[in-house]
């Protein structure tokens, strides 16, 4: 390794240099989305709909996603949506006649009404309470004390104030830039 | 800083892990994994009561050790960070334990059954995720201790402004979905942010040894690499991310096809050429063999044979998913049998997006993870100069201070 020069200070951050960084992962980013299909591709209506339920035969995967082999529960489901479909009942007709057939689990997310909403708002309710404790958490700990100095820490050894905040200092150069 | 809370996550983390496969086993949820006519459940629920147990035991054992000086010097500091990016993991935690629970006590509730499938988790868990993304990039621009607001400035300035020239570039070019369109932006910020800091630690040493800024970045990995391992963790994670976000992309297409006959996905044209039978030793494939062109300059890209495997011992069939991949595209074609109406072969395509980068940003991660596993190369830079033993210490001391949490 060659012997390290400490006495030289780091150049100023030349923002140029820096925005050729950024430039260049944003090139191979924007490469990545030119060869992209432009648009994404318009779902048909039957697909759109399939994905609002759950394939019965207790496989527990989206209708238009069911990928057993032969599964004859998907095949019937999808044809009667198609089916549907073609005859240009509403999507709520679609919905209540699969309701009909197998219950309010034919729907591949819990309904947003009565208790099942619970299940929409844990997520949402969890993540305030927790930033809630999180705050008061920090602003705690901001009003603590700092320990007495440790034995074998640097004022018990003899290092002045002075002499630690320097180091401290430097050191915060070092790992930081 | 927070061991108890630490070590309890990694309690937590293995009680559910056995909790997981309790549930799926046991059949407590609707799972095709479930254990048929099984009396496994009693012994599952003994072994986790075991385990929680001898997790109380192990903390009231070691507590002495797990104590540590709780404090913070402000809301905007590294350490406020790790804290908000706890919560965000635990919440992600919570979404899918009470996604997946839930089923059951909506039945106990409302003696109603109720499905919670994919489309719930994803709606869930995206935001969750973005939120995790936006820490990622955050969280090693703010200093330990406090952050100033020229700091803030010096540090936001150019991945912020990268971000958002990534989301104005991303709209026209076709990218509609919110979240795809917010997830590439921070992804880019994220990207910015770790080029950053290794671009501000190579110059350093770049300007005091003369060596190339590759050797200096490299130099500066093996000086601390904790710290510069988990900067190539995160890089791996804004791989995975830019894959994930591709899904917004997928495409499908299904259809009953006649030899000779076309069918259309993307950029490809698929055509089913003929269709064999192979008996092979415990099972018989029926095969397609399918070609795909690409439609613009009409040239073949790969052959590709989609099969259907019939298991006669068990009478249970399979099927072989031919798959082309690139770094842009997963093409996936699947022979899923043939039509009860028509008799002819039913297949579907599927074209996802950026599928490869995942498995990239996987690869990378886990280099990342090594990397930070192995202890420090070189020794630090500021004792060289220090000429006072005691300054010598001090600097030590600070310097294990300050990086004690990278």
């Amino acid at each position: 390794m060659r012997p390290v020069d400490m006495t030289k200070t780091a150049p100023r951050e030349n923002p140029a240099r820096v925005f050729l960084l950024t430039a260049v992962l944003l090139a191979t980013a924007a490469a990545t989305l030119f060869i992209l299909p432009a648009r994404a591709q318009k779902t048909d209506h039957a697909k759109q709909l399939g994905g609002k339920f759950m394939c019965m035969c207790g496989c527990n995967q989206v209708l238009t996603q069911c990928n057993h082999v032969g599964c004859q529960v998907s095949a019937a489901m999808l044809k009667e949506l198609d089916q549907g479909i073609a005859r240009g009942d509403s999507d709520d007709l679609i919905s209540q006649n699969f309701v009909q057939e197998f219950g309010i689990k034919v729907f591949s997310e819990p309904p947003k009404s009565g208790f099942n909403r619970v299940a929409w708002l844990i997520p949402g309710v969890s993540l305030a309470i927790g930033a809630l404790l999180v705050v008061l958490v920090i602003r705690s700990w901001r009003r603590r004390p700092s320990f007495a100095p440790a034995a074998g820490s640097a004022a018990s050894r003899g290092i002045s104030p002075e002499q630690l905040d320097r180091a401290r200092k430097l050191a915060e150069r070092e790992t930081e830039d | 800083m927070m061991k108890v809370w630490n070590v309890w996550l990694v309690f937590i983390t293995f009680l559910l892990c056995i909790l997981g496969t309790f549930l799926t086993r046991s059949g407590v949820v609707s799972s095709v994994h479930a254990f048929a006519q099984s009396t496994i459940g009693p012994w599952f629920v003994g072994f986790m009561a075991l385990i929680l147990f001898a997790c109380f035991a192990a903390y009231l054992w070691n507590r002495d050790y797990l104590k540590s000086e709780n404090q913070l010097d402000s809301m905007l500091s590294r350490e406020s960070s790790f804290l908000f990016n706890n919560l965000i993991l635990l919440v992600a935690t919570i979404a899918v334990l009470s996604g997946t629970l839930f089923p059951v006590l909506s039945e106990w509730v409302t003696n109603d059954k109720i499905s919670v499938g994919a489309p719930f988790f994803n709606k869930v868990n995206i935001p969750i995720g973005l939120m995790l993304m936006f820490l990622t990039g955050v969280g090693p621009l703010l200093a330990w201790g406090r952050t100033s607001g020229e700091s803030l400035r010096r540090n936001f300035g150019w991945p912020g402004a990268a971000g958002l020239l990534a989301g104005v570039i991303a709209y026209p070019l076709g990218f509609r979905d919110f979240y795809a369109v917010l997830c590439l932006m921070l992804c880019i910020f994220v990207a910015a942010t770790i080029a950053l800091e290794f671009y501000r630690g190579a110059r350093v040493i770049h300007t005091r040894t003369g060596m190339s800024y590759l050797a200096s970045a490299s130099d500066l990995t093996l000086r601390n690499t904790r710290r510069y391992g988990g900067y190539i963790v995160h890089f791996g994670m804004v791989l995975i991310f830019i894959g994930i976000s591709g899904s917004a992309f997928n495409k499908d297409v299904q259809k009953e096809m006649s030899i000779g006959s076309t069918m259309q996905i993307g950029k490809y044209t698929l055509l089913l050429q003929s269709a064999d039978t192979q008996p092979e030793k415990n099972y018989t494939a029926e095969r397609m063999i399918v070609e795909a062109i690409r439609t613009r300059d009409n040239q073949p890209v790969m052959m590709l044979y989609p099969e259907k495997r019939n298991f006669p011992a068990n009478e249970m069939s399979g099927t072989m998913v031919a798959i082309y991949s690139t770094v842009v595209e997963d093409l996936y074609v699947v022979y899923a049998g043939r039509s009860p109406e028509s008799n002819l072969p039913v297949i579907h395509a599927y074209l996802n997006p950026l599928v490869k980068w995942i498995w990239f940003g996987g690869v990378i991660l886990v280099i990342g993870t090594i990397v930070a596993l192995f202890p420090n190369q070189r020794s630090a830079v500021a004792l060289a100069r220090a000429g006072a033993p005691a300054i010598s210490g001090a600097v030590q001391e600070a310097q294990n201070a300050t990086r004690g949490h990278d």
